[in-house]
């Protein structure tokens, strides 16, 4: 459904640094894919080089296999809402609805709109001025607008951006919904860590122009670094015994002591050998925890090693 | 769906939006009828006969009130939508570049023209009381308000919109100011122009239409300049 190979972007002269680096993204029907990165890292310029809003400066960017900058008929099967949710202050809800669906071709969309407006929870607002809104009933309104049309594939660059708790939560659940019972495609641009984890199906880590992973949640929690093992024994005596005997026999694994508790991350760090010769060196356990790395902990591992390596 | 409905949508839109905003709407009118009172009251029989100008009025103020309504109406339709980022995800609609251009142009020169013509109206009847006799305008005065001045309203505005979409808020800045410059700069010689000569003549009217139509085509053909990328890198 998306396809980018090499996409690169580069805003001034020859000299001036590509905002976006070499990528390369492959998105298939149904999937919720999250675009993470930290601000300034070229996830928003991405989205309008997808939506045809820019054109790649190297490499190709196809949408339902067209180029999305010379084709305005794939446009009507596209549903976007941007940072600024896309709607018009002076007009009503329903009036801001139903300018968007003539637009995309809808000939009668009065019905269409008052469900829509009742999915959202708006439609006791549904003649107020948009000005009168708040933050969140715009974000409501606009992931309103964005699927007027029913689109099969659908942008949102940072939905919940601005967002109270409670606001954010009912976003969720309105994507959800929408990605689960009608089936679209969802691109979801974002630095909510929470939000992607609950969402998408897939993530990519954009830092610096580049993408830096690529991969379901799970895969990127299991594979971003090597295990890691925590063992408690009964008291920090015996954790120093086991530091010292497992550093002593371990070839390859990184041992931490805090109190009663050893820490072994790395290869040599198996649980099974592990715990058979602490209990045949007579030391008591009282815990044994592989703890599964979050997708913050994923996130912050690429971004930092990157800041670091950079 | 045709470029002419997607046009009409929008043209729709915006002259609903300019009529229902009491702001906007206020705006357009005081200044129509403060003009039309001002050039109204100027109509006398000094220099020239009053009919004289009268017709010389109406050629001139007629054009430059449609052109100053217009250029209030614009700043409100395209650099607002561009200022707020609404027109990024108009962008995204499958409606082509000129259609949104040239619908946006259209919901504001209708009613700049209505009020325009109203504002004529206006001169004609202030003159008519100030003068012995009530005087109708000369036929080739009402060709001029009803066919010249539309297809100059709708140029002007079709390229203020142009320079609004294409440059960047900075650019616009300076470029509004030298807009208004020159407008007030054409108002302030209203007397001087109205007072002096009968002007109004069919060779007139024609020169006018023809520096319209000429208007129209060259932004027409500006338009082909405009692109998505140019619209969205210019965003504030």
């Amino acid at each position: 459904m998306i396809e980018a190979v090499d996409l690169t972007k580069s805003f001034g002269g020859s000299g001036s640094p590509p905002v976006l680096d070499g990528i390369t993204l492959n998105i298939e029907a149904g999937e919720v894919f999250g675009y993470l990165g930290p601000n300034g890292a070229g996830k928003t310029t991405t989205i309008r080089v997808l939506l045809g809003l820019l054109r790649p400066t190297r490499g190709t960017v196809r949408v339902f296999g067209e180029i999305p900058a010379e084709s305005d008929a794939i446009r009507s099967r596209i549903g976007v809402l941007m940072e600024n949710s896309g709607l018009d202050e002076r007009m009503s809800a329903y009036q801001n609805l139903e300018y968007h669906a003539r637009l995309y071709g809808l000939r009668d969309p009065r019905a269409k709109i008052e469900r829509l407006l009742g999915f959202v929870g708006l439609d006791d607002k549904r003649n107020e001025k948009v000005g009168t809104f708040s933050t969140g009933m715009r974000r409501k309104l606009g992931l309103a607008r964005a699927i007027v049309h029913d689109p099969e594939l659908l942008f949102l660059d940072e939905p919940s951006a601005g967002l109270d708790p409670e606001a954010q939560l009912m976003v969720r659940e309105l994507l959800q919904e929408l990605a689960e019972a009608r089936k679209i495609t969802v691109f979801i641009n974002s630095h909510h860590l929470d939000e992607v984890q609950r969402l998408c199906s897939r993530i990519a880590v954009l830092h610096r122009g580049r993408i830096r992973a690529n991969d379901t949640i799970a895969a990127l929690r299991q594979g971003a670094a090597a295990p890691r093992l925590e063992v408690r024994l009964s008291d920090e005596r015996d954790a120093a015994r086991a530091a010292e005997l497992l550093s002593a026999e371990a070839q390859t694994a990184t041992i931490a002591r805090t109190g009663a508790t050893l820490t072994l991350s790395g290869n040599g760090s198996a649980a099974p050998e592990v715990i058979a010769r602490l209990v045949h060196a007579g030391l008591r356990i009282e815990e044994v925890l592989r703890p599964a790395k979050s997708l913050e902990d994923v996130y912050f591992e690429i971004v930092r090693d990157e800041a670091v390596s950079a | 769906m045709s470029a002419f409905e997607h046009v009409r949508i929008i043209a729709a839109k915006e002259i609903r939006e300019i009529v229902t905003n009491k702001g906007l709407a206020f705006s357009g009118i005081f200044f129509a009828t403060w003009f039309s009172i001002m050039a109204g009251l100027g109509v006398a029989d000094e220099r020239i006969t009053g009919e004289a100008q009268l017709n010389n009025s109406l050629f001139y103020m007629g054009a430059l009130i449609g052109l100053f309504v217009g250029y209030i109406y614009s700043g409100q339709t395209y650099l607002r939508e561009k200022q707020s980022g609404i027109v990024e995800t108009l962008l995204c609609a499958p409606v082509s570049l000129r259609s949104l251009w040239i619908g946006k142009a259209v919901g504001v020169a209708v009613p700049s023209t209505i009020l325009a013509l109203l504002a004529a109206a206006g001169i004609t009847l202030i003159a008519g009381q100030r003068l012995p006799q009530f005087i109708i305008p000369s036929i080739t005065v009402i060709v001029h308000m009803t066919i010249v001045v539309p297809i100059f309203v709708i140029a002007a505005v079709a390229l203020m919109g142009f320079a609004q979409l294409m440059l960047g808020m900075r650019e616009n800045m300076i470029v509004n100011m030298l807009t208004i410059m020159l407008l007030f700069g054409a108002l302030a010689m209203t007397r001087l122009i109205v007072e002096e000569a009968e002007f109004v003549t069919w060779t007139a009217v024609g020169a006018l239409a023809g520096a319209s139509l000429a208007l129209l085509a060259i932004t027409w053909a500006l338009g082909g300049l405009l692109s998505r990328e140019r619209i969205v890198r210019t965003i504030s």
